[in-house]
């Protein structure tokens, strides 16, 4: 494997502990907003190949019979995307904390609506957390829906939508976040593009030296 | 508030093709720039310094305070897409002679301002024309729900509905696929109604069509809805029956007969009746999909040879 996109044991663990003060101040700010408890856990940072990274989503989704899946790219000095995976959602409870109104007429527009308005909510939380502690700038780009209520299968046309992917190696941060309050699960998954791997890597042994 | 206006280039103000406006954190309006003025139809003098909400008493309070609120405790970015939501701010449509939509779909973002010490000062909006996407999107949808229409109706048999000729080949190679990677019975049915041609010479080809469409609704009524209904050609029809039980085979032609006979097409002051014969097969290892429909014409022949209004198993 290339050395470039390789994090060595003391990289990452540096990046680690970013990652887990960075999602600290994500809880704390999705809690003032989402106004409740919420919980963010990081089980998992790896680098992937795209066959790992098929088989980490199949296990994220197998528990489900309905899977909704939205998904947001972040741009500048690292770049990626996020794919969010969400157990089946309490729809009423989640609008309501969202601002939502005339929630009993639950359309696939009105779901998709809240889908992407927590979706954003949770990746800038989680993104700015993370670059901020990096100190590398990043932009988000508007979320998007992959699929709603649908069966969890054919995961990799659902994601990729029939195309080949480009790339080698994606370092994954797996998040799961919830808010027991409302019932309310989601798996988080953050890619950083291959060629974003070095700056981050740059960044985190700015970080070791100082 | 006048010094933060002040901040943003003057070029900014003067857009027109994409509206900018800023609220601060008591969400007062503090920036309005061209294409928000031609739109809403109020001027910067209008609303800067007075609360969104109370400028525009149609947004939805709740949730986008809400929004805002988030975009300034995250610090962060937010949207909103035409595709969920059609817009932000009512404007009317920019097509007032072409389009047939009344009103501007709209992209919006919304982004934290900061200073330079990274206070929190208010949220930038930026609004988008989405006109032009939204129409031609619902021009697409329209094209494929036609395109689909069209696909169904190649496979349809114009005058009774049922699926035709075309269909019937291809659809009988697959289902002797699905029979064998299952292991279900498959059976085939043929159908010809007798005397057909004198009823067309007796009555006219308009009786004739009548009939036909008159014996289709018969036949799906009486199969079951996994059973696929064909017309094979003229007046002679074949129904694909997967897994079906092979003892109720009988039965089933036997309902399909007196379905047929119990018909009444009137013409003028009288009552055309009818009568049809039928021959079926099953499935066995090694046939194709010609041996099938082969077997069941035999079978239908000896149904014919024997007298007609009955039904014969190959055997």
């Amino acid at each position: 494997m290339n050395a470039q996109v390789q994090l060595n044991q003391e990289e990452m663990d540096a990046f680690k502990e970013v990652i887990n003060i960075g999602m600290g101040k994500a809880g704390a700010a999705l809690s003032e907003i989402l106004e409740g408890f919420v919980s963010l856990k990081v089980p998992e940072v790896q680098l992937l190949e795209l066959d790992n990274l098929i088989h980490v989503l199949e296990k994220s989704v197998a528990d489900f019979s309905s899977i909704n899946m939205s998904k947001q790219s972040f741009v500048d000095q690292i770049r990626g995307e996020i794919l969010f995976i969400f157990a089946p959602i309490a729809y009423e409870r989640l609008g309501k904390i969202l601002g939502f109104e005339n929630l009993q007429d639950l359309t696939a527009n009105r779901k998709s609506e809240l889908i992407l308005e927590i979706s954003n909510s949770l990746s800038s939380a989680c993104l700015f957390g993370l670059s901020n502690q990096l100190g590398l700038s990043v932009a988000l780009k508007p979320p998007n829906m992959v699929c709603l209520e649908e069966a969890p299968d054919k995961i990799k046309a659902k994601v990729f939508g029939g195309k080949k992917p480009s790339w080698d190696h994606t370092l994954l941060i797996k998040i799961e976040f919830s808010m027991s309050d409302i019932q309310f699960n989601c798996e988080i998954l953050v890619f950083v593009a291959e060629d974003s791997i070095l700056p981050l890597k740059n960044a985190l042994n700015t970080l070791l030296e100082d | 508030m006048k010094h933060i206006i002040a901040e943003y280039p003057e070029m900014v103000l003067n857009i027109s093709t994409v509206g900018i406006l800023a609220v601060d954190k008591r969400l007062n309006i503090i920036l309005w720039n061209r294409f928000m003025e031609i739109h809403s139809r109020m001027k910067a003098d209008e609303v800067l310094g007075r609360n969104i909400f109370s400028c525009f008493p149609e947004l939805n309070r709740n949730w986008l305070e809400k929004k805002l609120k988030t975009v300034m405790v995250l610090k962060s970015t937010s949207f909103t897409s035409w595709k969920q939501k059609p817009y932000l701010f009512h404007f009317q449509s920019t097509q007032p002679i072409t389009g047939e939509i009344s009103s501007m779909y709209q992209d919006c973002a919304f982004w934290v301002i900061q200073d330079g010490t990274g206070l929190v000062r208010g949220v930038c909006i930026s609004v988008h024309d989405m006109t032009e996407t939204a129409v031609a999107q619902r021009m697409l949808n329209q094209i494929t729900e036609e395109a689909l229409y069209l696909e169904e109706n190649i496979q349809k048999d114009g005058l009774t509905g049922l699926y035709n000729r075309a269909f019937f080949d291809e659809q009988i190679s697959q289902e002797i696929q699905r029979a064998r990677r299952y292991e279900w019975n498959l059976a085939l049915i043929m159908l010809d109604i007798d005397f057909f041609k004198k009823i067309n010479d007796t009555y006219g080809h308009q009786t004739g069509d009548v009939v036909l469409k008159e014996l289709a609704n018969i036949l799906t009524q009486i199969v079951r809805n996994s059973d696929i209904v064909c017309r094979y050609g003229g007046e002679e029809f074949a129904i694909i029956m997967p897994q079906v039980d092979i003892a109720v085979m009988p039965i089933i032609c036997d309902r399909i007969l007196s379905g047929i006979r119990s018909m009444e097409i009137p013409y003028k002051e009288e009552i055309i009746k009818l009568t049809s014969s039928i021959g079926y097969t099953f499935l066995e290892s090694g046939m194709v999909p010609g041996d099938l429909v082969r077997q069941a014409d035999e079978a239908l022949y000896r149904s014919k040879k024997t007298g007609r209004n009955r039904f014969t198993a190959f055997k």
